[in-house]
């Protein structure tokens, strides 16, 4: 059994539907999609050893997967320098939390190193009534959520519906660099398509995926949040 | 009551209902003008097919016996055309799955389209005819033809012309009015079905099923909502390879959307999805229904464009400029002309012309108008241009010949002979090269004489009169050239 089966296979018997960031992030690292960093911590010494391990500056997140929009919750600390930061940071995430979600199963927090800026870059996948899994590119931030500038494909994609999709949107200038900003690796952008179309036609049961933000650097690109939601019945 | 219910083989099944050699027509009448009258004269006026009516009220319809119900018939039913009030369909459907019927189409309205009550009566139905093997178009359809069989339940009279196209509709008057349309451009249909509310057979079955049609070349589709999109799709792919297909899907607006939900109580779904659906499967979408008459005609009488880059032959500059500007805002591109060509032109055309694309003639003699092919060659040769579009008269209304050329009757059969020699080395060209050529032209001489549109097919060479229609059908023939390309090597 592969490690994706493993853990799809426990969040079922846990009667979850919704995987953890940390599992979320495993499953993607062994499509061979590359994340950043992420570690459960479940108490506040072992946040503080685990950041150590990572490297400062890191970021801290509620890990519980009832807990979908943590930073609205008080649940995400970023840019975290040192072993102080991140215990004040801790206790802080589980003195928010806790009141807004007194029922909610929380592990602890995730530990992730902090990805250099990029271009942001948001993949999702959805099931359309008609067509089934689709799959979905856009820009990050107000380019999604403003102006819907994204582009979709019926699952499964070849590299040039990837590479299409990545031209439809209108905000494609963008991927070439703007204000000092560095270009996005379309090949990267393009395997990271392929890769979540692959995994998702390999999967059965999968629902909903977000990969937001992605960070597209000029040699690479690396998904900073994920997220996996299951079918309700396997 | 013979128990008959053999399910026939999906070949045969296809043969039953669209080639039948006996028809009953359940719910016949002599009333002229209703439902059960048109279907009847419909079907008898081939005069091939042996045609039972049904109607438990009159001994007679239209002078051929009439039988109290389907089961009384003494012969065997290869197709069942129900136009019965809609209360009594499962009982008719029922009585035909007694019968042994191959196949049917149910005409009556008042199902899933009208509600709750509708949609509950409808899937009864449905459910009977899936257990007793029966296969049926609509409810709530137009009709369906076959023009090799020369059948049609739309209660169309006369013959029904031949042709390549095969049209699917889930709106019986839209399917009506693309064949209509088609017609007027000199296109004919193979097959044409107003699929109804599709409780039993959707629009996928009919296109899997035409895309092994022999004597279907190309598929157009209306389409409100696909009921299984994700078949449609795989489908697609695989058809669009050896056969376009076009479509105009409705439900991109929030009102056009609810308008669909309401007329054939299908889904219209996510635009967005739809438009990646269909270009990721080859399918060309277009905006309405005259567009998809447009692009289907050219698709029949055009070759594929290579590439996008435009050549504009005009009799005045503000016409090619326009036309420059609209091609160029429906994806395609004014070429640079190259410096042979310009050599070339020179020595045609007077000096004042402006040695750039859009060729304008600059003021040409009626008698210059005589010469065009002269000037056509060099762009067709041109390989900076893959479309040319011609914005002068390539040939000549008989009010010109007469009037300002003032040529005598024996003359004027002498032209129009040099013309039609003109218009075949048009399309040697057309197709070596593998360049459209489009006239857009005022009516005049074009879409007012059919003898001159007949030429123009004749030639490949399109024609129109409004440029931005003109411009969309290229546009959209090159986008599948493109696609055709692009997936040669991909499995």
């Amino acid at each position: 059994m592969s490690n994706t089966s493993k853990i799809i296979a426990s969040v079922r018997q846990q009667g979850r539907t919704v995987l953890t960031e940390i599992e979320a992030k495993q499953v993607f690292s062994e499509a061979g999609i590359s994340t950043t960093a992420t570690v459960l911590a479940s108490s506040q010494t072992e946040a503080v050893a685990l950041s150590e391990k990572i490297g400062f500056p890191v970021v801290l997140k509620v890990a519980s997967p009832e807990i979908t929009h943590k930073t609205d919750a008080g649940g995400v600390k970023v840019g975290l320098k040192n072993k102080a930061e991140v215990r004040k940071a801790y206790s802080e995430i589980m003195a928010s939390v806790r009141p807004k979600y007194p029922k909610a199963k929380i592990y602890g927090v995730s530990v992730q190193s902090v990805a250099r800026p990029g271009i942001e870059i948001i993949i999702g996948v959805f099931k359309d009534p008609q067509f089934g899994p689709v799959i979905m590119f856009g820009l990050g931030g107000i380019f999604v959520e403003v102006l819907k500038d994204v582009a979709f494909r019926i699952i499964p994609i070849v590299r040039r519906d990837a590479a299409e999709m990545i031209k439809e949107i209108k905000g494609y200038a963008m991927l070439n660099g703007y204000r000092g900003h560095e270009p996005a690796h379309i090949p990267s952008l393009e395997d990271i398509l392929l890769k979540v179309s692959d995994f998702v036609e390999k999967t059965p049961g999968i629902k909903e995926i977000d990969l937001n933000p992605i960070f597209a650097y000029k040699d690479s690109a690396v998904a900073v949040d994920a997220r996996i939601v299951l079918e309700d019945k396997p | 009551m013979t128990l008959n219910n053999i399910v026939p083989s999906t070949q045969d099944f296809w043969r039953y209902l669209f080639s039948p050699v006996s028809v009953a027509i359940i719910g016949a009448s002599n009333t002229p003008g209703s439902w059960g009258n048109n279907a009847m004269k419909g079907v008898l006026s081939a005069g091939n097919k042996r045609v039972y009516p049904v109607n438990p009220n009159s001994p007679e319809i239209l002078g051929i016996k009439a039988y109290h119900n389907v089961t009384e018939i003494p012969d065997a039913i290869d197709l069942a055309v129900i136009v019965v009030p809609e209360k009594l369909v499962p009982d008719v459907m029922r009585q035909c799955v007694g019968k042994g019927v191959k196949a049917a189409i149910i005409i009556t309205s008042g199902f899933a389209e009208t509600g709750e009550a509708g949609r509950k009566l409808e899937a009864e139905v449905a459910e009977i005819a899936r257990q007793g093997g029966i296969r049926f178009i609509g409810p709530n359809s137009m009709g369906h033809a076959d023009t090799g069989s020369q059948l049609s339940t739309f209660g169309q009279p006369g013959t029904l012309s031949k042709g390549p196209v095969a049209v699917l509709s889930q709106s019986g008057s839209t399917c009506m009015k693309i064949v209509r349309s088609l017609g007027e451009l000199g296109v004919g249909c193979s097959k044409y079905v107003s699929t109804g509310n599709e409780a039993s057979l959707i629009l996928e079955d009919y296109i899997e099923f035409l895309a092994q049609d022999d004597n279907t070349k190309l598929i157009v589709a209306y389409v409100e909502g696909l009921r299984d999109g994700r078949r449609f799709f795989r489908l697609a792919k695989e058809v669009t390879r050896k056969k376009p297909i076009v479509v105009v899907k409705v439900g991109g607006t929030e009102e056009s959307a609810r308008a669909v939900m309401s007329h054939t109580g299908a889904l219209a779904g996510s635009d967005a999805v739809h438009t990646a659906a269909f270009r990721q499967s080859g399918v060309i979408r277009v905006e309405d229904d005259d567009e998809l008459c447009d692009v289907a005609y050219a698709l029949l009488n055009s070759a594929l464009p290579r590439n996008n880059r435009i050549g504009i032959l005009t009799i005045g500059g503000g016409q090619g400029a326009l036309t420059a500007e609209i091609c160029e805002r429906e994806g395609l591109a004014v070429g640079k002309l190259e410096p042979a060509t310009v050599e070339k032109l020179d020595k045609i055309l007077p000096p004042r012309w402006p040695r750039r694309n859009p060729v304008d003639m600059a003021g040409p003699t009626a008698a210059d108008l005589g010469e065009i092919s002269n000037l056509l060659w060099p762009l067709i040769e041109d390989k900076n241009l893959d479309i040319i579009l011609l914005l002068v008269p390539i040939i000549m209304d008989n009010t010109v010949l007469t009037g300002r050329m003032g040529l005598k009757p024996e003359q004027i059969q002498a032209y129009r002979e040099k013309e039609e020699h003109n218009i075949m080395l048009i399309r040697e060209n057309i197709e070596k090269y593998e360049k459209p050529v489009a006239l857009i032209w005022q009516g005049r001489g074009v879409n007012s004489d059919p003898s001159a549109l007949t030429l123009l097919r004749k030639g490949k060479i399109l024609a129109f009169s409004n440029t931005r229609r003109t411009a969309r059908v290229i546009s959209h023939l090159f986008r599948y050239r493109q696609y055709l390309e692009a997936i040669k090597g991909e499995k």
